[in-house]
């Protein structure tokens, strides 16, 4: 007998508390740095993302409870299947390696332009990512 | 690494879907093994031969270079 999968569900409830919790403090915020544009239009981009979390989880929470245990099922499989993981683990690398050449490209395009503060976050990132990899290898060389 | 899968899969009668809802798997998967375009991770290798109640070396064929 196939039956639903509650992971799902609780993926779909958590992400519409995030979504609620995130227009709260967006909303409360903003009241905060009335008089400071940038902070306000940060606050605001705060609330819609937690908006669009909301919508998202209600959607998706709606589908889930329409589908039949066996599309469930076999969404499920399509989740887990060990070769969709690798072509998804294969694209990531594919992706991080093109984000360290676009963040290069745009220091680049920066410092040629004399936008010196923009340039110096592109090579920031590019530091970030090259940090975040070295620790991502070695976590994960100490459970394989 | 080669592999007799397709024609074992015949021999029982069945098609790629099954197969693939036997192993819980996509048919995708299944067909990229038959073509030898994939090569399956030790535990799928031992659900396919679980599977066809076979072993792992008479459906996969490894050939060192």
């Amino acid at each position: 007998m196939l039956r639903k999968s509650n992971q799902n569900k609780k993926i779909y409830i958590g992400l519409i508390v995030l979504g609620i919790l995130s227009i709260i403090f967006g909303t409360v915020f903003q009241q905060y740095v009335e008089s400071t544009p940038n902070l306000k239009m940060i606050a605001g981009m705060i609330a819609g993302v937690g908006g669009a979390f909301v919508a998202i989880g209600v959607i998706r929470l709606i589908k889930f409870k329409k589908s039949s245990p066996e599309k469930l099922k076999a969404e499920e499989i399509e989740l887990k299947d060990e070769r969709n993981i690798q072509i998804l683990r294969a694209t990531y690398s594919v992706v991080a390696a093109a984000s360290i050449l676009i963040f290069a490209i745009m220091a680049f395009v920066f410092l040629l332009l004399d936008y010196m503060v923009p340039a110096w976050i592109a090579i920031s990132g590019i530091y970030v990512e090259v940090v975040i990899f070295f620790i991502a290898y070695k976590i994960i060389s100490l459970k394989m | 690494m080669e592999n007799r899968l397709e024609e074992i899969r015949n021999e029982h009668g069945i098609n790629q879907e099954e197969l693939a809802k036997a192993l819980e798997v996509s048919r995708q998967t299944i067909s990229s093994l038959e073509n030898g375009r994939y090569n399956p991770s030790i535990l799928l290798a031992f659900k396919i031969a679980r599977y066809f109640k076979m072993s792992i070396e008479q459906i996969f064929i490894y050939e060192e270079e």
